[in-house]
């Protein structure tokens, strides 16, 4: 009766597994189209979804605009864009896993992702096999996009380039703040990035002042840090570097709650929306972030279009990350300059150029002291704030180029 | 001196927190010895289901509040029933089974809602200054249910028929069922308990700070500490014991920065344990 009853659970198992393969492969490609199959590494479960699954969404926008518009051009043929995605679980192994997948199952030759700190675990795979790859968000903790990934482009956003613009803003609307205290995760990038705020903020008139307080990854209540950065009575304002919506939301609300008023600039890409919705609208007076509003009228074309179709589909309160289709387009921009579908021309192309055209506009590919390699493409940047209850573009911030 | 305050007042808020939210675990796993690991995913559940409730209903939260704790409880006597009963003494399974609620509740959540960021309504609005203490009417809320819950449980265990019987079986499982005692009624009756206390913390706390589909493995940890380091039979070691964790995490990040605070904390539970392994006021338990 157990033999049986192993044997209907292996059949049935067997059939299910069969079924699924066959749902999972992709569809017949119809005669004469060519595509290009783009692959994509994003945590869409596990706890980067909030961020990661926004963002393939977006590109996948992006990809039906490229398409809707004939694809990309390359010696006269045209090519389809098809993403191919694989889940990392928003884990390391996740990672290297989607790596793995893409360069030696699936044989793509560009991919979009991961992000930040996740991106060296997809560079010792996709270097070495000459893949192309553009990430979609840079801490700068090594091996993201720094000499040793001659193969990895930093396409959609990072920590210097939100804290270029968030100085700037700063500086602009707040004249008066000498003396900052600095606020980041605990991930590796303070290493990198206090310097280059230090750098930044001093060329601005600006100082840090007390120590960096910085908080582990996983915290959830951050009153015992909201205390600390409180107690550096002599700055003028906190600035936060990196992060997400639930760390820049708890500790804005702390802050507050301990009577602390002093403006706060998130050098993080976070949705004054969605921090509203943790801290209550009067906690955001003097609160700002590098952020997206649909229905900026200053919105470049190709980034309006995408937000508003995901406006249309998904809502006005959704995430706009919108790094991988930044990412998308660049690998459009470059491949159609190279006129050549390989990773390399493509690579040594956009290497050569001082400018790319970008779903914000042409934007400046630089880095190279920075960043030791010149394979980042520098955006204007968008200032969120909190006006009348509305969350409002405060301006977009060239970024100029990036040494 | 205004760090001091701030961290004395984010001590007692803390610790209450912790309290909260270890509670229905520690009745769960001090009272019947059933390590619920799903305890962290069932607190996100109760802090969705409250915000359902909240703004789909349009139920008023204090009532969305009990109404979830009463519905995450019938879902602990559903635990209790086909998950936990059958596998009691059996130390794998039951994490095994564990790990799968955890498995199934987050990713239902997170396809669900995992792109959004949720919180509940706050329970209390505005701030209470006394001198140079600064601290929100919510969190203070949170601070006196959880010290309610306490009373009310450590009343319950020690003072009624069903905690007395409780204790039975946590001392002596097949002792107590010789007496006379219907374990599987008790049992039952822990896990709905257990549960809908984990649905209360959900509520509280996601109204506090945020939800999100793995906020609850971050209190995972957290209760786990907790209840080892209260022991095994003991609820109201748990108060001891949050104090603990609620210094511990309160003043390490004033005095050492970054995730180093975090390490040090969990190392001087461990140096705790090794002192006094069966906790401040439990029993040695066999699993």
């Amino acid at each position: 009766m157990k033999k049986k009853s192993l044997l209907i659970c292996s059949v049935g198992l067997v059939i299910i597994l069969a079924a699924l393969s066959v749902i999972g492969c992709p569809a017949t490609q119809p005669a004469g189209e060519k595509t290009l199959r783009v692959g994509m590494i994003l945590g869409i479960t596990g706890f980067f979804t909030v961020r990661e699954v926004p963002d393939m969404n977006q590109a996948q926008f992006a990809a039906d605009i490229i398409n809707e518009q004939g694809g990309i051009s390359v010696n006269g043929d045209k090519y389809k864009v098809e993403l191919v995605v694989v889940d990392t679980k928003s884990t390391m192994d996740g990672v290297t896993a989607a790596a793995n997948k893409l360069v030696f199952d699936e044989k793509v030759k560009f991919i979009i992702g991961p992000t930040a700190f996740f991106a060296a675990a997809a560079g010792s795979i996709c270097d070495p096999n000459e893949v192309l790859r553009f990430i979609t968000w840079c801490v700068n903790t090594p091996g993201e996009v720094d000499a040793s990934t001659p193969y990895a482009f930093l396409g959609g956003n990072g920590s210097v380039m939100t804290s270029v613009a968030a100085i700037k803003y700063l500086k602009a609307t707040y004249p008066d703040v000498k003396k900052v205290s600095f606020f980041s995760p605990d991930d590796g990038s303070p290493a990198v990035m206090v310097p280059i705020d230090t750098k930044l903020l001093a060329a601005e008139g600006i100082s840090l002042v007390g120590d960096p307080v910085l908080y582990p990854n996983e915290t959830q209540e951050f009153s015992a840090f909201a205390a600390k950065l409180n107690a550096i009575e002599e700055a003028d304002a906190v600035f936060m570097q990196n992060g997400l919506v639930p760390h820049i939301g708890a500790t804005v609300k702390s802050l507050r709650e301990l009577g602390n008023y002093k403006p706060y600039i998130g050098s993080l890409p976070a949705r004054i929306s969605q921090i509203e919705t943790i801290t209550g609208e009067e906690a955001l007076k003097d609160v700002a972030t590098i952020a997206l509003t649909p229905g900026d009228p200053d919105m470049p074309p190709v980034a309006k279009e995408i937000i508003d179709r995901v406006v249309a589909k998904y809502g006005a309160d959704y995430q706009l990350e919108m790094t991988a289709p930044n990412c998308l387009w660049i690998i459009k921009e470059g491949i159609e300059a190279a006129q050549s579908l390989d990773p390399t021309v493509v690579k040594e192309k956009l290497e050569s150029m001082d400018e790319v055209e970008t779903i914000w506009g042409p934007a400046k590919i630089c880095g190279e002291q920075t960043f030791g390699i010149k394979h980042v493409v520098a955006s204007p940047q968008s200032v969120q704030i909190l006006k009348n209850g509305v969350e409002t573009t405060a301006g977009w911030i060239d970024l100029g180029y990036i040494p | 001196m205004a760090l001091v305050v701030a961290t004395v007042t984010n001590l007692l808020i803390l610790s209450s927190m912790y309290i909260v939210v270890a509670l229905g675990f520690a009745f769960l796993f001090n009272m019947l010895g059933i390590p619920n690991f799903a305890h962290g995913a069932i607190y996100m559940l109760g802090g969705y289901i409250g915000l359902a409730l909240i703004s789909a209903v349009g139920i008023n939260q204090w009532v969305a509040l009990i109404l979830t704790a009463v519905v995450v409880g019938a879902f602990g006597l559903f635990l209790e029933r086909f998950c936990f009963r059958p596998f009691v003494g059996d130390f794998n399974r039951i994490v095994m089974i564990c790990v799968a609620v955890i498995v199934i509740l987050q990713t239902g959540v997170n396809i669900i809602a995992g792109t959004q960021i949720l919180s509940l309504p706050p329970f209390a609005l505005g701030i209470l200054k006394v001198g140079p203490a600064s601290v929100s009417y919510e969190r203070i809320v949170t601070f006196a249910i959880g010290a309610v819950l306490l009373g009310i449980i450590i009343w319950f265990v020690n003072r009624t028929k069903w905690g007395k019987q409780m204790q039975a079986i946590s001392q002596d499982r097949l002792g107590a069922s010789l007496q006379g005692i219907n374990v599987h009624r008790v049992s039952a009756l822990a896990s709905f308990i257990g549960c809908a206390l984990a649905a209360i913390a959900g509520c509280l706390i996601g109204a506090y700070l945020n939800l999100g589909p793995f906020m609850g493995d971050f209190m995972l940890v957290k209760v786990l500490i907790l209840a080892i380091l209260a022991g095994a039979g003991s609820i109201s070691g748990i108060f001891i014991a949050g104090l603990i964790l609620g210094t511990l995490d309160s003043a390490l990040p004033v005095l050492i920065s970054g995730a180093a605070g975090d390490a040090i904390a969990v190392g001087i539970v461990v140096v705790l344990m090794l002192i006094r392994p069966q906790g401040f006021f439990g029993h040695e338990v066999e699993m």
